[in-house]
């Protein structure tokens, strides 16, 4: 058992803290909640042994919402958007996944969990839906309020995503 | 306009999830945690089913793995634990005032009992023989890191005039317990001594850890071990108060 959940961890480990900051954006929090995470799957380890991944998502996902009603509850994410967007620098691919970037930050954390684990993780709806606790419908919901919310950002006013296929 | 794609998001976060260099993952705190997290679960759930069945323990800890002693035959789970009723002494027979059996090593555990003489005394018992055993007194005094075994069937420790402390008869006193597993990196008596790669600060000798460095400061090898399994028992006795005391 120990051997193989210290190879887990090992392999996982880099991942998980980095989808842990996109969840957070702060590393020092996502070390913490990753290792949270994981000692909680470390308890149940035999159970999800075979398949460890969605245990570990969903731990990672609840325990991240749980600090946030606790700590965050009515704070604004403060990052500063990018200058006016204005002139053609804004074309360049850096500014506009910067102003992208700040405007995924202001998701609720749900949404950006969902869309977190589906287009940093690549799991499929199903999958998203397993480690948000809920339907895939509702991960569908999720997923396409915050595309809208990202369309409608100030900072992405005059720019337009895609459909979500 | 400019149009935001699957792929744009999916940039997003990859270059922004990149970092030079984290912290490793610490899989051995992991596994302390964890352990800690299952024996806090099991006492909880311990708890509850003692509640329901209306067991006689009135105490219910928040922390460690403790069930009150009641003073009845020991039941096969707590064999080689058991806490006679009275126990003989160089002042006479003494009898069982306090205990309880713990089922978790490695933790700091205190326990707080009324004395009804001055010579009262602590025995110790350890389904693991090979366990280490540190007490402090009343005054605050460590007795020898031991193991288990050595501390024999009878009281290890038995107060008189002398040594009690001028409240003992007036208030409640407590004990500080801290025992090990017995594969805990503890040193030899000697290791001091002749210690090759001796690292004062961290108490550490080659490794296991210095005794005189365990005494002053058993939380560090606790932080090291971690808690784990493991069944003892504290029993405190004393003599029947004398009339008019």
């Amino acid at each position: 058992m120990a051997d193989g959940f210290a190879d887990y961890v090992g392999q996982r480990h880099e991942r998980l803290c980095r989808t842990a900051y996109l969840l957070t954006r702060d590393w020092q929090a996502a070390e913490d909640l990753v290792q949270t995470a994981l000692v909680k799957a470390w308890t149940a380890w035999r159970r999800i042994e075979a398949d460890p991944d969605p245990y570990v998502y969903r731990i990672l996902v609840n325990t991240h919402a749980s600090w946030w009603r606790r700590r965050w509850r009515g704070e604004v994410p403060t990052e500063a958007l990018p200058e006016g967007p204005a002139g053609p620098d804004f074309e360049t691919g850096v500014a506009r996944r910067s102003a992208l970037w700040a405007a995924v930050g202001a998701l609720p954390p749900r949404q950006r969990a969902a869309l977190v684990l589906r287009y940093f993780d690549d799991l499929t709806p199903q999958q998203v839906a397993d480690a948000l606790g809920c339907s895939v419908g509702s991960v569908k919901k999720q997923l396409s309020r915050a595309l809208a919310r990202l369309r409608v950002d100030p900072a992405l006013h005059d720019l337009k995503l895609e459909v979500l296929r | 306009m400019t149009r935001f794609t699957e792929d744009d998001l999916r940039a997003v976060f990859c270059e922004n999830s990149v970092r030079e260099a984290g912290s490793p993952p610490r899989v051995s705190e992991i596994r302390r945690r964890g352990t800690r997290s299952r024996l806090r679960r099991r006492v909880t759930a311990g708890a509850a089913v003692a509640a329901l069945a209306g067991a006689a323990a009135t105490v219910v800890p928040l922390t460690g793995a403790m069930v009150a002693w009641s003073g009845e035959t020991a039941t096969s789970s707590q064999a080689g634990v058991e806490l006679p009723r009275t126990l003989e002494s160089r002042y006479g027979p003494v009898s069982l005032i306090f205990g309880q059996t713990y089922r978790s090593v490695g933790e700091r555990e205190r326990i707080t009992f009324r004395p009804t003489s001055v010579h009262t005394g602590v025995a110790l018992r350890c389904a693991d023989p090979k366990a280490w055993v540190l007490v402090r007194d009343t005054k605050g005094t460590w007795n020898d890191l031991t193991p288990c075994v050595r501390l024999g069937r009878g009281l290890q420790v038995q107060y008189e005039e002398r040594s009690v402390t001028p409240d003992w008869l007036r208030a409640p006193q407590s004990l500080e317990v801290w025992v090990f597993p017995a594969d805990a990196p503890i040193g030899s008596p000697t290791t001091g001594d002749r210690c090759a790669l001796a690292d004062r600060r961290a108490g550490t000798c080659d490794g296991p850890w210095d005794r005189e460095a365990i005494t002053a400061m058993p939380e560090r090898l606790a932080a090291a071990t971690g808690p784990s399994r493991g069944l003892w028992s504290i029993g405190v006795y004393d003599q029947e108060p004398r009339p008019g005391s």
